[in-house]
């Protein structure tokens, strides 16, 4: 029974890895989101629907032709349509007539779900095996997060271009293929030593650096974001994305009462404006435009798919914060229609803008 | 009239709607303009502008450096050669600060895009454009104007004569054009309606483009509507004061990208990649094709002169940047 599951930037590897931890041998690896997948998606979904539904049903429709049966896909009861997604693309997948499938739905808010939802899909694997599966995904996941912080960081600086993307990709590899979790846990150094060796850099006293936040499908995806990392890298400027998967599974931090996780600083730090979790990453993403503003950072592009809902309010939070700390933000909708150009010359002008800035106060 | 000696930059502004060509000298004072329509064939547009500032002015004027702005400015780049392609909205900030150094607030409203750029200090620290509608620009006043059978030139004081706007709902461009036939039908006299529609495109201005921005005095108002003067009247009245319109408003951006230029050669202090005043004589053509390599079927666009192949793009990947790569079309 084949399996797979949606395309989700670096966060791809992080599935492929729990399902060959759970002995699947039957994975489906999912295609890359391209103008297809998303003129599938669009042509099959409601109109007014975020856009990462669209894209997610589109690649299980790709998935769904090339033969895969089981797809993998969180749910559960958020506090946005995101709940919604599996079941209502199931019912649209039905109607078209796809009758040999069924969805693996993992309650990303509830770890000990997904816990008992991986034993009932694994090979054979116990209660405890499970756990060690689960175990060794969430911990690689942090090193997945450090591949992508150290690609932003470099491809803004690389002196020869393209070369730090296929360090990348080797980083990437690495982190999947590595076993044993003494092994493992060497890893974040052998990842910093593969940038730090490998890449020459340009000398630069004081890069622009630009925080990305917003929704984390489109902050993640980089085909549906048209590529929002690399535009501004090449513009020469440091970025880092905030959302990340382990806000949710990463339960060995979570339960170590000495570390605090970075989303749980992030939340804190927005309660003047909002106290309350609405869903996707709102809370966070407006504490996070304190939080970069003070560790020095030059602004933020906060990214969200077209009719996304807790974006929407960070998006009406975001000038009072933007004004009361001096922090420049620049919000961006994707959909399906997105013109990269027009994402590219706001991309420009803001970063144009950020660099001014900085020679005046300097 | 003046030394041969003297250096001089041009600034080109390829917009949606209009082509902009400026001559600056080092004093960044505007020794000529010229403003036409790009009707959709921007190559020909750029020939046809500096053409026209060829005949103006004659050869003899030497360019120390040239640069290209608007939705067109990378393409511009490659057919005049120039040493700087920057996009619109610095462009506009910077030519806006040349005019009036305390500006606070620059409202830019053109063919297919409207603007706003706050600037606090003599830098520009804030900015939004239209995001997913283009209701209220100035593509919107022109068929309006055929409709009503106005010529475009004629818009602006048609609403001054009015004193009694009809409400005009201005949130989508095809839900105000019903309004307007409805109100034509109910015998709403022209100049009435014409008044109407500058102030829903003005509250349309500000409620999507301008929300959440604090608009502080001076306001300058530029980009092709504000030609308009019944805009800038509904603007007057909605802020309660004046609003500045530059004298060259409809040629800001080509006048910031030969700010740009100035700017860049002092920098590098080197020769200009420009061109020359032969580029109107010289062969262009484009040609597109749509590359099967995977599922993401891009379009490629081809810029030849002369049937050499100077710049290609449109490629996610970037295989197709490389000129060297086999063209599957022939020349």
């Amino acid at each position: 029974m084949p399996i797979t599951f949606p395309h989700f930037g670096s966060l791809t590897y992080v599935f492929e890895v729990v399902l060959r931890e759970l002995q699947r041998k039957d994975i489906l690896f999912p295609k890359k989101p391209s103008k297809k997948t998303s003129e599938l998606g669009s042509r099959h979904s409601p109109e007014f629907v975020c856009t990462p539904f669209k894209m997610t049903l589109g690649t299980f429709i790709e998935m769904l032709d090339e033969g895969a049966t089981e797809l993998g896909m969180g749910g559960g009861n958020a506090y946005c349509r995101f709940g919604y997604y599996w079941p209502v693309q199931k019912m649209i997948l039905e109607d078209l007539g796809y009758d040999n499938f069924r969805y693996i739905m993992l309650d990303f808010l509830h770890p000990l779900r997904i816990w008992k939802v991986l034993k009932e899909e694994s090979n054979g694997c116990s209660y405890l095996q499970t756990l060690r599966a689960f175990r060794i995904a969430w911990i690689k996941n942090r090193y997945t997060d450090l591949v992508d912080k150290m690609l932003y960081k470099y491809r803004a600086l690389e002196l020869e271009k393209g070369l730090s993307e296929k360090i990348a990709n080797q980083a990437f590899r690495l982190v999947v293929e590595t076993e044993g979790l003494r092994n493992i846990k060497k890893l974040e150094k052998k990842v910093i030593d593969l940038f730090e060796q490998n890449v020459p850099i340009r000398e630069e006293k004081d890069p622009l650096k630009i925080v990305i936040s917003g929704e984390i499908y489109v902050v993640l995806e980089p085909s549906l974001n048209v590529d929002v990392h690399r535009k501004l890298n090449e513009l020469g400027v440091i970025v880092e994305s905030t959302p990340t998967l382990r806000s949710f599974i990463d339960v060995g931090h979570k339960l170590n009462p000495f570390i605090t996780m970075h989303h749980q600083i992030a939340r804190k730090t927005a309660q003047p404006y909002l106290q309350h979790r609405c869903g996707g990453e709102a809370q966070e993403n407006i504490g996070e435009m304190i939080i970069y503003k003070n560790k020095g950072w030059d602004g933020m592009v906060h990214l969200y798919p077209f009719t996304c809902m807790p974006e929407i309010i960070t998006r009406s939070i975001a000038p009072q914060v933007s004004r009361e700390h001096d922090m420049p933000i620049l919000s961006l909708v994707v959909d399906e229609h997105t013109g990269e150009a027009g994402f590219q010359t706001r991309l420009e002008a803001f970063v144009d803008l950020l660099k001014r800035r900085k020679m005046e106060t300097n | 009239m003046t030394e041969a000696e003297e250096k001089y930059y041009l600034g080109v502004d390829v917009g949606s709607i209009s082509t902009n060509v400026a001559l600056i000298n080092e004093e960044r004072e505007v020794v000529k303009s010229v403003y036409i329509r790009t009707e959709g064939k921007p190559i020909q547009s750029v020939q046809k502008g500096i053409q026209l500032m060829r005949e103006k002015l004659g050869k003899h004027y030497e360019i120390a450096g040239a640069g290209a702005t608007g939705s067109a400015r990378r393409l511009t780049g490659v057919l005049i050669g120039a040493d700087i392609v920057r996009n619109e909205i610095t462009a506009h900030a910077l030519a806006s600060l040349n005019e009036r150094t305390d500006i606070q607030t620059i409202i830019e409203i053109g063919g297919q895009d409207s603007k706003i750029i706050i600037i606090r200090n003599g830098v520009a620290v804030d900015f939004a454009m239209n995001t997913v509608c283009a209701a209220g620009t100035g593509s919107f006043l022109d068929q309006q104007a055929r409709r009503l059978n106005v010529p475009i030139e004629e818009f602006g004081d048609c609403a001054l004569k009015s004193d009694n706007a009809v409400a005009i709902a201005g949130r989508c461009t095809v839900f105000a054009e019903s309004d307007m036939v409805h109100k034509q039908q109910l015998g709403h006299s022209t100049n009435d309606i014409i008044k109407g529609l500058s102030e829903a495109l003005v509250r349309n201005y500000l409620n999507n483009v301008g929300k959440g921005k604090e608009i502080l005095p001076p306001v300058m108002f530029q980009g092709g509507v504000a030609a308009n003067l019944g805009i800038k009247e509904s603007f007057e009245k909605t802020f309660g004061y004046k609003v500045i319109i530059p004298k060259n408003y409809d040629v800001m951006g080509a006048i910031g990208a030969a700010i740009l230029a100035q700017e860049t050669m002092r920098k590098i202090s080197g020769e200009s990649k420009f061109y020359g005043w032969d580029i109107p004589d010289q062969k262009f053509n484009s040609r597109g094709f749509e590359c099967d390599g995977c599922p993401n079927v891009c379009e490629i666009v081809e810029i030849r002169q002369n049937n050499e192949l100077i710049a290609r793009w449109g490629s996610r990947c970037g295989k197709w940047d490389d000129l060297e790569a086999e063209s599957p079309i022939k020349a």
